[in-house]
Order: structure tokens, then C-alpha cells, then sequence
């Protein structure tokens, strides 16, 4: 009686274990938000899907495996929400966006700088997240976002500022690129020419990290290399040479430059095993480290792919707290529904589309990739190199997963990224950890941060020769101009079997559809190339 | 001897669907409750996020938006005859002494007639007049 009492105690109270499998709800959540505002018919043809399934998953009990048949039967509940949740953010009324269409001419913003002021070709722009909007005297608005433009910025990230200027919609006739849209995704919704710009009240604490970030990474690194530690530690670009983002874009690394997961593991990791080696219990460590990634995600402006990162970093540090198992997958659809239900629109975000693509690609296809290689490449090695097969086949699968996005968003992919990235990676860590160490080190006194930097400094120059170096070859990219929808739906499509690989097929069957796969990209790219001479 | 009809011990057919549906539901109320839990937070935050966040923008002083077009596209027409001098600067070709010019002929031999008559005052030609007629009314 003792005895089952207290196994009774020791079980979790919700118990999600097999036989009742639930595991699709986030991605069918996930896929009517998607679809309700990409095409909301598509979505209302789920709707219905889903209600037959249920229908018949109740009305006949072997239609599904009996394990699956509550997932069958809680589909319109999922796919009900997700086109619910996209009906509220498209049906959403926006006032700062109907005020900005009729161009009411001058009107004066006070709102705080959200995002570190970038220079343009004709002076500088920043996202200003908008308090108190008045026109011809009166405040008719609150809330909103509007980007600015101005001759002068010299403001940081959080300052309070006026703002009088004529307000409008964003152009978005320029070719395929539609920069409202973009600017939705961030929830802005007017742009600003502004004629007077005064700051209001006291500098903002974001703002205020960033001006001390540069300070302190100026002790010992040449502006280039500021640039670029700059942009890894703080996610910002803006300070980077265009010629040398090029080099970074051809040679298919430019993702390091961009808060990523790899950022905020790198991070939590540093955190938490400090924590760890300071003796803090493991119940303060998790919350303390996931509060210090949240602060480092805000500081860095919360972009789309450090925001994914954040919640599934959530999750992983959470599970052993509630006593869930660690799962990558599920985590991943998780964050996606979470991350869409808050804003649908950033299924347009290419930051967003990348990374997700590059986790999904790197969750579902380097088990099989790894295979291929260590009965391929490394199959001379008595004892296969762990290390080195797993980082290519990570490398390689990323590449593949994300290739159609890149494809489509700067009409060019890296052919050469495969070999720069081996390189990249393992140097991106030490980089963002001796960037923030410089950092700290920094503010707490100048000659701290001279070693720390004059290190970073040696690295940084690697990967700049790296991607200088790839970016030089001749055949470092295939162009790929005029990539439509269709095209990249074929892609993937094309890209199941391998992604299923290690849930529907035997392990030694995994290495032939690694290398299906690999052959389909390749045919695609040649497809692509063809099709535009 | 497989028979579709057949009760096992493993395997029991209820005749009565209503039941069976029932101990389904009640089975897996735990799992139905939590995905309507789950679900009614996204939506919730979805709401928050749409319409009562900061980022989510609000009308607090109503104002008609066909009045603000109108007020916009109202095309510049000034009066010869009531305006002053910072008013007839708007017009184009006439600056600050070209407006009290307007104003002493004004004054000197009463109101203007019609538009054409502005060419009488000094400094304003034919070429002049035709760039200020579309905005000058009497």
C-alpha cells in the first residue's frame, strides 16, 4: 500500500505518455494560423478536413490507431483556434495605418526609440514605438509603430523622443520586395519624414548598454572587428562594411552575424554552468538563466530568430523543473505555435522563415546525412570522426533546409557554405563569448578588456579571411533569380522522405535517402540555373 | 475464425455507440481539458497581442477621416479682395512686397473687379497673372 502510494507521489499528475499521442496539436495549430493568413480558404478547407477526421475517428474506432484517436478527435479543436487566432490579428483595426493612407500631413509623435537608428542614404531611420500621436492639436492616437526618417539620429535604443513629421504609408512598389509588409511583421505600420526630432526626458537603459558595448569593445579591437563582434553580441549590422556583408552573404555565414540559437545556447550554457560551479540550486539556476537570456534577447531588440530561440531555450530549461522529458521536435512546433499565435505576420519575416527551416532542417535531416557521410566520406576511418561528421551533417543539413528561402529572398545561395561553415561555427562561439567577457570586462575597467579583445580580435580576423577568402571563388554562388512558391513547395515536398527517414524507415536505409536528398537539391539548384539560362 | 461480430476479452464491442463515446470522453478528459486550456491561452495572447498590447495602436480622440482628406486636398484659393498681406504671399510669383503692393491699389482704387485686374498693379505682368489666376479668387 506504502509502496504504490508513494509511486503514486513520484508520477507526474498529467500524463501525456503513449497510448494517447497528442504530439501533432502545435503543428496543426501552427499550419491553420499559417494558412488562415496566407489564404484563408485553405484554412476553412482544414477546418473541414478536420471535422471529418474527428467525425470519423468517433464514429468508427479503428479508422485510427487507437493511440491517435484523441489527436483525431481534438483536429477542428486545433485547426478551429488556428484559423481563429489568424481571423483576430487580420481583422484587427488599424487607426495609425488608416490616419497615415490619407497623409494628413505634419503630425507630432512622442514614443521611445525601439531600434538602434541606422544610416540611410539620406540620413537615418529607426522603429520609434509610438506613445502619443496629435494632429491639428488635438491627441487622437496611442500605441502603434511608426519608422522614422531623419537627417540626425544620434538617440539610442529606449530614449524618449518628439517627433514632428509627415506621416505616410510605406512604399511598397518597388519590385518583388514589399516593404509594408516587412514593416508589419515588426508592427509598424507608417513611416515618418521627419522635419524636428528632440529627445524627451532621460536616455534609455538598452540604449545605454549599446553606447557602453561600443565603448568597451573599442579597448583593443579595429573598427571592422568592433563591426563585427558588435553585430554577433548585439545583433546589430549596421556597423558593418557593406562590401564585407556581401563577403559574409556569398560565403553562406552570414547567419553568425545574426542572433541565433547558437547565440543564446552558447549564452545559457556560459550562464548556467557558471551558476552551476557557484553551487546555486538547480531550482534558481533554470529560472536565473532563463531570466538573463530574456534580458539579452531584449537588449539585442528581440529579433524574430533570437525570440524562437528564446522560447524554445523556455522550454529546455523549464522540462527538468515539471519533470518533462527533453524533445526537441515537439519544443520546436511549440514555439511555433506560441511564436504565431502572438503574431501571425512573421511567417513573412525571412529572419523568422531561416531560422526555423535551418532547426526543422538540422532536427529532421542530420541523422540521415550523418549516415551518408560515415559510409561515404568517412568510411576509410577505422573509427569514424564523431565530432567532425556531426558538425558537417549539421552544416549540410541546415544548408539544405534553408535553401529555397535563401534562394527566394537574395536570389543567390552559397555553394561554398557547406566548407566555410565548418570553419564559422566553431569560432562563432568563442567569438560571442569573448565578445560579451570584453564587454563586461569593459565597463568594469579599460585594461581589463585590452587581453579579452586582442583575442577576439585574432578569431574575428579568421573569420573575416573566411569569408573574404569563399566569397572571392568562382564558384562560391548559383544565382537564382524569380524563385515563386511553387517551386519551393516542390522543394520540399521533395525533402519528406529523407525528413522521415528516421521515424518510417530502417537505419541502414537512412544513408540512401540522405543521398536522395542530396541529389534532389542539386537538381532543383540545376533546375533553377536552367530555367533562367 | 476471425468474425467481425465476435467478442473477445481483448477486444469488446459496445452496443450502445452513446456509451462507448461517453467512456471515450470521460477517458481522455485530462487530455480534452488541458488542449482547451492551451488553446484558450494562445487565442488569449493573441488577443492581447492584436488589440491591447502597446504595439497594438487605439483611438483616444475621434476625428473623421474624410474631413482630414478633404482639409488636405482643398486647393489653395485666395481672395484678392479680404486677404492680407501674409495671405497673398501664399500665392505664387508674389512675395512679401508684391502683397502690399496688392493691398495699397486696394486701397487706392477699391476692390478688385475680377482676377484679371490684379495686372494693373505694378510688378505683376501677363505671365505673372497666369500663374496666380487658378489661385486667386474675388
Amino acid at each position: 500500500m506504502q509502496r504504490s502510494k508513494t509511486r503514486t507521489a513520484r508520477e507526474p499528475r498529467l500524463n501525456f505518455r503513449p497510448p494517447a499521442r497528442l504530439d501533432l496539436w502545435a503543428i496543426t495549430l501552427s499550419i491553420s494560423i499559417v494558412a488562415g493568413t496566407i489564404a484563408p480558404p485553405l484554412a476553412m478547407a482544414l477546418i473541414l478536413a478536420s471535422v471529418v477526421v474527428c467525425a470519423g475517428a468517433l464514429l468508427w474506432r479503428d479508422l485510427v490507431p487507437q493511440g491517435w484517436r484523441p489527436m483525431a478527435v481534438l483536429l477542428p479543436l486545433f485547426t478551429i483556434a488556428g484559423a481563429g487566432i489568424a481571423y483576430v490579428h487580420a481583422t484587427t483595426p488599424d487607426p495609425l495605418a488608416e490616419l497615415a493612407a490619407v497623409e494628413p500631413g505634419e503630425v507630432i509623435i512622442v514614443g521611445k526609440v525601439a531600434s538602434p537608428p541606422t544610416p540611410v542614404s539620406y540620413g537615418y531611420m529607426a522603429d520609434v514605438r509610438v506613445e502619443h500621436l496629435w494632429y491639428d492639436g488635438h491627441e487622437i492616437l496611442r500605441g502603434g509603430g511608426v519608422e522614422v526618417f531623419a537627417g540626425d539620429l544620434n538617440l539610442g535604443v529606449g530614449d524618449r523622443i518628439r517627433v514632428d513629421g509627415e506621416i505616410s504609408l510605406p512604399d511598397s512598389s518597388g519590385g518583388d520586395f514589399d516593404y509594408g509588409r516587412y514593416l508589419a511583421t515588426k508592427r509598424i505600420s507608417a513611416v515618418v519624414n521627419a522635419t524636428y526630432v528632440r529627445p524627451m526626458g532621460g536616455k534609455g537603459w538598452i540604449g545605454q548598454v549599446h553606447r557602453r558595448t561600443d565603448v568597451a569593445l573599442g579597448y583593443g579591437l579595429h573598427p571592422d572587428e568592433v563591426a563585427v563582434v558588435r553585430g554577433m553580441v548585439l545583433g546589430d549590422r549596421s556597423l558593418i562594411p557593406e562590401e564585407l556583408d556581401t563577403a559574409f552573404q556569398r560565403s553562406g555565414i552570414t547567419h553568425v552575424l545574426a542572433i541565433s540559437g547558437q547565440h543564446v545556447a552558447v549564452l545559457a550554457a556560459m550562464i548556467y554552468f557558471l551558476l552551476r560551479a557557484l553551487a546555486v540550486p538547480v531550482m534558481i539556476r533554470s529560472p536565473l538563466t532563463l531570466g538573463l537570456i530574456w534580458l539579452y534577447i531584449l537588449i539585442a531588440g528581440v529579433p524574430p530568430s533570437a525570440l524562437r530561440a528564446g522560447v524554445v531555450a523556455t522550454f529546455v530549461l523549464a522540462a527538468p523543473i515539471f519533470n518533462r522529458q527533453l524533445a526537441p521536435l515537439h519544443f520546436m512546433t511549440t514555439m511555433l505555435a506560441a511564436v504565431l499565435a502572438y503574431n501571425p505576420l512573421l511567417i513573412y519575416n525571412s529572419g523568422f522563415q531561416l531560422s526555423v527551416a535551418a532547426v526543422f532542417g538540422i532536427l529532421l535531416l542530420r541523422k540521415p546525412i550523418q549516415a551518408l557521410l560515415k559510409s561515404t566520406l568517412f568510411r576509410p576511418f577505422a573509427k569514424p570522426p564523431e565530432t567532425v561528421s556531426n558538425l558537417l551533417a549539421i552544416s549540410l543539413s541546415a544548408q539544405v533546409a534553408t535553401t529555397p528561402i535563401i534562394a527566394a529572398t537574395f536570389d543567390q545561395v552559397s555553394v561554398i557554405g557547406v566548407l566555410t561553415n565548418l570553419i564559422a561555427v566553431p569560432i562563432s562561439g568563442p567569438i560571442l563569448t569573448l565578445g560579451l567577457l570584453g564587454v563586461i570586462a569593459g565597463n568594469v575597467a579599460p585594461f581589463l578588456a585590452y587581453p579579452i579583445n586582442a583575442c577576439n580580435g585574432f578569431l574575428v580576423t579568421i573569420l573575416e579571411f573566411t569569408a573574404r577568402g569563399a566569397s572571392a571563388m568562382p564558384f562560391a554562388t548559383v544565382a537564382t533569380p524569380g524563385i515563386s512558391l511553387p517551386l519551393i513547395g516542390l522543394f520540399f515536398l521533395g525533402c519528406v522522405p529523407a525528413a522521415i527517414a528516421e521515424f518510417s524507415f530502417p537505419e541502414e536505409r537512412w544513408p540512401l535517402w540522405a543521398a536522395l536528398l542530396l541529389a534532389w537539391t542539386t537538381g532543383w539548384l540545376l533546375l533553377i540555373g536552367a530555367t533562367n539560362g | 475464425m476471425a468474425n467481425s461480430n465476435f467478442d473477445t476479452t481483448t477486444r469488446r464491442r459496445d452496443t450502445d455507440p452513446q456509451k462507448s463515446l461517453a467512456d471515450f470522453f470521460r477517458h481522455h478528459l485530462p487530455q480534452i481539458v488541458v488542449s482547451a486550456l492551451v488553446v484558450a491561452v494562445l487565442a488569449g495572447g493573441a488577443l492581447y497581442a492584436s488589440r491591447a498590447s502597446e504595439t497594438a495602436p487605439h483611438v483616444v480622440y475621434s476625428v473623421s477621416l474624410n474631413q482630414i482628406q478633404q482639409d488636405v486636398q482643398q486647393p489653395l484659393l485666395v481672395n484678392i479682395n479680404t486677404a492680407d498681406a501674409e495671405e497673398l504671399d501664399e500665392l505664387p510669383q508674389v512675395g512679401p512686397s508684391t502683397a502690399e503692393t496688392i493691398i495699397q491699389y486696394r486701397e487706392a482704387n477699391g476692390l478688385f473687379r475680377s482676377v484679371s485686374e490684379l495686372e494693373e498693379v505694378p510688378g505683376i505682368g501677363p505671365a505673372t497673372l497666369e500663374e496666380i489666376k487658378p489661385f486667386a479668387t474675388i
